[in-house]
């Protein structure tokens, strides 16, 4: 175990090196993230590691640090800026490079196969039509994706709960062109990988049976729409306790996440409205705005200054050919951006929009259940009241155990989305036993089932994510995100670093998510880890030292231990909100 | 000068007989040397002339006033405040219960469109199974005409069991996209079955019918792509191509000689060179109409797109599991080989019983949605117990189709006919001719054109609902491009009685020769 006051001679200087002026500048970041969060009090670093052992003696306190007021905070950095340290000019052209090797030698391949005739790289159709899939369209599959397919997609033969079980594939014939085959065993592993962040994804006491009681009474499906006749009773109980949790007038429900963005936007907005959004906002909602045939805008990730300039830029000229004013302009946010663990930055993006008269579609999918004291989201973990927020979405797939997706909000605007939608009269429901586990689980988590298990379940998980997020970063890892948030992505950056870092995990029966481009940007490839409420302590300190190891194998360590280990220390515990945390002892 | 010429002229005019002397003298001043020569008036510096007019139009232009387009001054600070202060944003959701102030914002077609759909919003709730053939809605029990659980296999108890085994097993969620950890093992066994099923090489299973189109379509059709499509398909389809963003040119619904001349003029404009040598082209419809409730004349298409160059992407949502002998769908009821139809798509919520979307073709066809299927990639896999619901649901229909489809078959048949013989004296309501346990009650005539078709449709409905019978209006929004005329959907589950399809005959007439459509 990397500790903080025994280092070799290399390391030494290594952390004397990142100890120039680099350190100020993360602090500086840490500590503005910290002011975001609005802490009360300053807590010990030891108490949130909550781990005596592993705090290696008495560390140096900043609890004296000076807490500035709001108004002088610097204005957090980009999302850009953030990796201008550790992404130097140097490293981003090997990795660049690193990408044109893999090119070139997928080229060579291709040369190599039509130069002996073993099969044409492409299926051309029959009678001169045009292939299906071009060539080059299928080169990044055929050539890259398909030489590490056995790292995604692995089937797993039990509940994605805490442990799962990943079934076991051997690669056989020509890695370009064949699946791996189940060889029929499986590997038990820690699942780091799934979004079950409250942990109600396996069986659960409470939930389960009466889920199965729904199916009995309401059966698997409706068959039906949910205009026609696929809307029962539990469906509206499920819809009033949805809008009860998150505190607005009514709610809607989708059988799936991705349509109620694909096809509630287009629903809000037509031509002659302007939508503005996030730059790594998902791909459900891009796929909704493009649907809707409304003009888009792109802002800089998180960037308020930015948003502000388009949003006052785009009132000011009207539209761009016509010169008309926009008929309407929706600001589209993310509550935690998946991929980068980060939160949105509420408060100023509603006063935005309360300031130009701009609407807000806030997309929760990663943050409701996992955020805020009692698990109603960005919303309460900032202090925004939910009715500021126009359209309120959000999935009921990740904390809640469940599927499907929301959208909240004032009675008329769901009633107008409830006639609107195309999902009510093209879709099936909702399954009944679906929505069953949605109203089970939100009783439990608002401690309405009789016990605390639900606290329970938001302080554990706030625990584990702070927890883990504040190891990585001390023992050197390039650690994106916000606290609190429990998505924990560890950066890597070379694209092949993936499936070597997701098949040692594996041998070590570690269940990570792996991603590179196309989902992240071409040198930003990460490891993605998502905490979960029913993680032990213990097995995430076995995690934390496995992928510590494997870190030092891969080298991707890019901060400084050292002064990784300080920031850790001095900046990561200091400012936070760890309330619940010192409340509750589990 | 002047009186040179005038004694030139004098000189002229003596000697006006002689011509050649004239025309001596004139050569002489002309030619080199001459007075007349330009060379001569170089020589006596002319040049300084000619030098000093050019001076003067160079001093002349250098002098004048350019023309400059004025430049605008950027707005100032106050003038943005006063023009962000006027903008006056729509309302983001049009009120449904249209107030004077919104009605001048809505667009005259969404105006209609919302104003109908306030009675679409207002959905019955279903007490218990849904999809049972009868329900309870408040305190009456209904014959469920609705719901599209044509074999009942969303109430038998045998998929019942295997959901609950499933939920023991899996838990509800599956708490992840496929490709991370959301895959699980029913999920493959369901692909693996369903492709076997349909004779296909492989099936891709999407966690929702409406996304499966969405995704599939996009994946294959980019732009500069050709889309030829049916006037009559549902909308997940349409969202699909409008998503692909490729060039979308629609044929009467089922109307082939339509559909002939449109190939014939796009293979004309392809010889005049319009349209690239790479660009793929599709035919997109749909295997028996959700809209209609008739079928596609597949094996004519098949011809056409095959001699065309065509793929065909079908959606056999609603043949699937119910037409055929054995319940292939379109591609046993119309004997045609699986390779043939290049891209299948289907929803598991009909006779299936169960939630999701599988789309069905060659391993490449398959494999490339894995990466890009957006609903594939993108959004959490089916709940498990759902995949073992339709993985059950197949089984049965393996084991006890054929008996199961012929029974439906007649009794769909049975209503079929009692509805024509009731209505056969309308001049505005009529069955619309099709195959399979969907029948669309058409409004035909100058009524179906009439504003308020759809609030008539909807006063049978209701009517219906009074004696017992539960009907529903095919829905659209004013997402759709198309719709269908305005009809009542009905569906037949293999569990109704002969005597309910009776009575469900009788109410029918009699609420619409209380109407005044019979």
């Amino acid at each position: 175990m990397a500790s903080t006051t025994t280092t070799t001679g290399t390391e030494t200087v290594q952390g004397r090196r990142h100890q120039g002026p680099e350190a100020g500048v993360w602090l500086e970041r840490k500590r503005s993230l910290g002011d975001q969060a609005e802490a009360k009090a300053a807590v010990p670093a030891s108490s949130l590691l909550h781990n005596p052992g592993d705090a290696g003696g008495p560390r140096p306190r900043l609890a004296a640090a000076p807490r500035q007021p709001p108004a002088k905070v610097p204005a957090r950095r980009t999302h850009q800026e953030e990796f201008a340290e550790v992404l130097n000019p140097m490293r981003q052209s090997l990795i660049y490079l690193g990408w044109v090797l893999l090119m070139q030698i997928g080229r060579v391949r291709d040369f190599l196969d039509r130069f002996f005739g073993l099969h044409a790289a492409g299926s051309a159709g029959k009678g001169g039509v045009p292939p299906i899939v071009s060539d080059s369209q299928d080169f990044y599959t055929r050539r890259l994706y398909m030489r590490i397919v056995d790292i995604f997609n692995r089937p797993i033969t039990s509940a994605p709960g805490a442990w799962i079980d990943v079934a076991e594939r051997r690669r056989e014939g020509d890695p370009c062109r064949e699946h791996p085959t189940p060889t029929g065993r499986t590997r038990r592993c820690l699942n780091l990988g799934s979004y079950n962040y409250l942990g109600f994804a396996a069986n659960d006491a409470y939930c389960t049976p009466k889920v199965v009681e729904e199916l009995r009474r309401s059966g698997a499906s409706t068959c039906s729409p949910g205009a026609d006749a696929g809307r029962t009773e539990g469906h509206v109980e499920m819809e009033q306790v949805v809008a009860g949790f998150l505190g607005v007038e009514k709610a809607f429900v989708y059988g799936m996440g991705f349509a109620t963005n694909a096809f509630t936007i287009p629903t809000l907005c037509s031509k002659g409205c302007l939508v503005l959004s996030d730059e790594m906002n998902h791909k459900s909602i891009v796929d909704g705005v493009k649907l809707s045939g409304a003009s888009v805008k792109v802002f800089r990730h998180n960037d308020v200054r930015h948003l502000e300039y388009l949003l006052r830029k785009s009132i000011v000229e009207g539209q761009s050919r016509t010169g008309r004013q926009w008929r309407k302009i929706l600001i589209v946010v993310e509550g935690i951006y998946s991929m980068e663990g980060e939160m949105v930055r509420l408060s100023e993006i509603v006063r935005l929009k309360k300031k130009y008269g701009a609407y807000l579609y806030l997309d929760e999918a990663h943050s409701i259940g996992a955020l805020g004291a009692t698990g109603r989201g960005v919303c309460e973990q900032q202090g925004v009241s939910p009715r500021d927020v126009d359209v309120m979405m959000g999935t009921f797939t990740k904390s809640f155990g469940s599927c499907g997706g929301y959208i909240a909000g004032s009675a008329a605007l769901v009633d107008y989305v409830r006639a609107a939608s195309p999902a009510s009269y093209h879709a099936t429901a909702m399954s009944p036993p679906a929505a069953r586990q949605i109203v089970a689980s939100l009783t439990v988590i608002s401690g309405r089932d009789g016990s605390d298990r639900g606290g329970e379940k938001l302080a554990r998980l706030r625990q584990n994510a702070n927890y883990f997020r504040a190891e990585l970063m001390r023992r050197g890892f390039h650690v994106l995100g916000d606290m609190d948030s429990p998505v924990v992505p560890i950066m890597c950056y070379y694209a092949a670093k993936i499936p070597a870092l997701s098949r040692m995990c594996l041998e070590r029966n570690l269940a990570v998510v792996l991603v590179g481009f196309p989902a992240t940007a071409l040198c930003l490839s990460r490891m993605r880890i998502c905490i979960s409420a029913s993680h032990t302590r213990e097995e995430l300190e076995n995690a934390v030292e496995i992928i510590d190891e494997i870190g030092d194998r891969c080298m991707i360590k890019y901060i400084g231990e050292r002064k990784a280990a300080r920031l850790a220390t001095d900046e990561v515990g200091g400012n936070r909100d760890t309330r619940l945390v010192s409340s509750k002892s589990i | 000068m002047a009186s040179s010429v005038k004694e030139n002229l004098a000189w002229c005019w003596e000697r006006r007989n002689r011509v050649d002397e004239i025309f001596y003298e004139l050569w002489s001043n002309v030619r080199p040397g001459g007075r007349l020569h330009p060379a001569w008036f170089f020589e006596a510096k002319g040049h300084l002339a000619v030098e000093l007019l050019l001076f003067a139009v160079i001093f002349y232009l250098l002098t004048r006033k350019s023309f400059k387009p004025r430049k605008e001054k950027p707005l100032t600070r106050q003038e943005q405040e006063e023009l962000i202060a006027e903008w006056t944003p729509e309302p983001l959701a049009p009120s449904v219960y249209a107030t004077a102030n919104d009605k001048q914002n809505l667009r005259s077609r969404t105006k209609g469109q919302v104003r109908k759909q306030i009675r679409y919003a207002r959905a019955p709730v279903v007490k218990g199974k849904a999809s049972a053939p009868h329900v309870q809605i408040g305190s009456k029990r209904l014959l469920n005409l609705v719901s599209t659980n044509f074999l009942n296999l969303a109430d038998s108890e045998r998929v019942e069991e295997e959901c609950v085994a499933a939920l023991d097993k899996y838990g509800c969620g599956s708490c992840g996209p496929r490709g991370f950890y959301g895959t699980i093992d029913v999920h493959l066994e369901l692909e693996t079955r369903m492709a076997k099923f349909l004779g296909m090489e492989e099936a891709i299973l999407y966690s929702y019918d409406i996304s499966t189109p969405a995704s599939a379509i996009p994946a294959f059709c980019k732009s500069g792509d050709l889309i030829v499509a049916d006037a009559g398909v549902g909308y997940p389809l349409q969202s699909g191509m409008a998503l692909s963003r490729s060039t979308v040119r629609y044929f009467k619904h089922n109307d082939l000689g339509d559909l002939r001349n449109l190939l014939d003029t796009i293979e004309e404009e392809s010889k005049l060179g319009k349209g690239k040598d790479t660009q793929r082209r599709f035919m997109v419809v749909e295997g028996v109409y959700a809209n209609y409730g008739d079928v596609a004349p597949l094996r004519e298409i098949v011809k056409l797109k095959e001699k065309h160059g065509f793929r065909l992407i079908l959606d056999d949502s609603f043949a699937l599991g119910v037409l055929g002998e054995t319940g292939r769908g379109s591609l046993e009821h119309h004997d045609l080989r699986p390779e043939q139809v290049d891209i299948m798509l289907a929803s598991l919520g009909h006779s299936f019983g169960s939630v999701g979307g599988i789309c069905a073709g060659s391993r490449r066809v398959c494999d490339h949605q894995r990466l890009s299927g957006a609903g594939y990639v993108f959004s959490a896999s089916l709940p498990p117990y759902l995949a073992s619901a339709a993985v059950k649901s197949l089984d049965i229909i393996e084991e006890e189709g054929k008996e199961m489809i012929a029974e439906l078959e007649a009794k769909t048949d049975r209503l079929r006919r009692g509805l024509t013989r009731a209505l056969s004296r309308s001049r505005t309501l009529r069955v619309h001719e099709g195959m399979g346990p969907v029948i669309h009650l058409q409004l035909v005539g100058e009524k179906a054109t009439d504003v308020s078709a759809v609030e008539s449709m909807q006063g049978l409905v209701d009517a219906a609902a009074r004696d017992g019978v539960f009907l529903t209006v095919a829905k659209y929004t004013f997402l759709d491009r198309y719709e269908g005329p305005p009809s009542i959907r009905i569906a037949v589950n293999v569990a109704h009685d002969e005597a309910d399809l009776d009575r469900a005959v009788t109410v029918i007439k009699k609420v619409a020769s209380k109407a005044g459509l019979v």
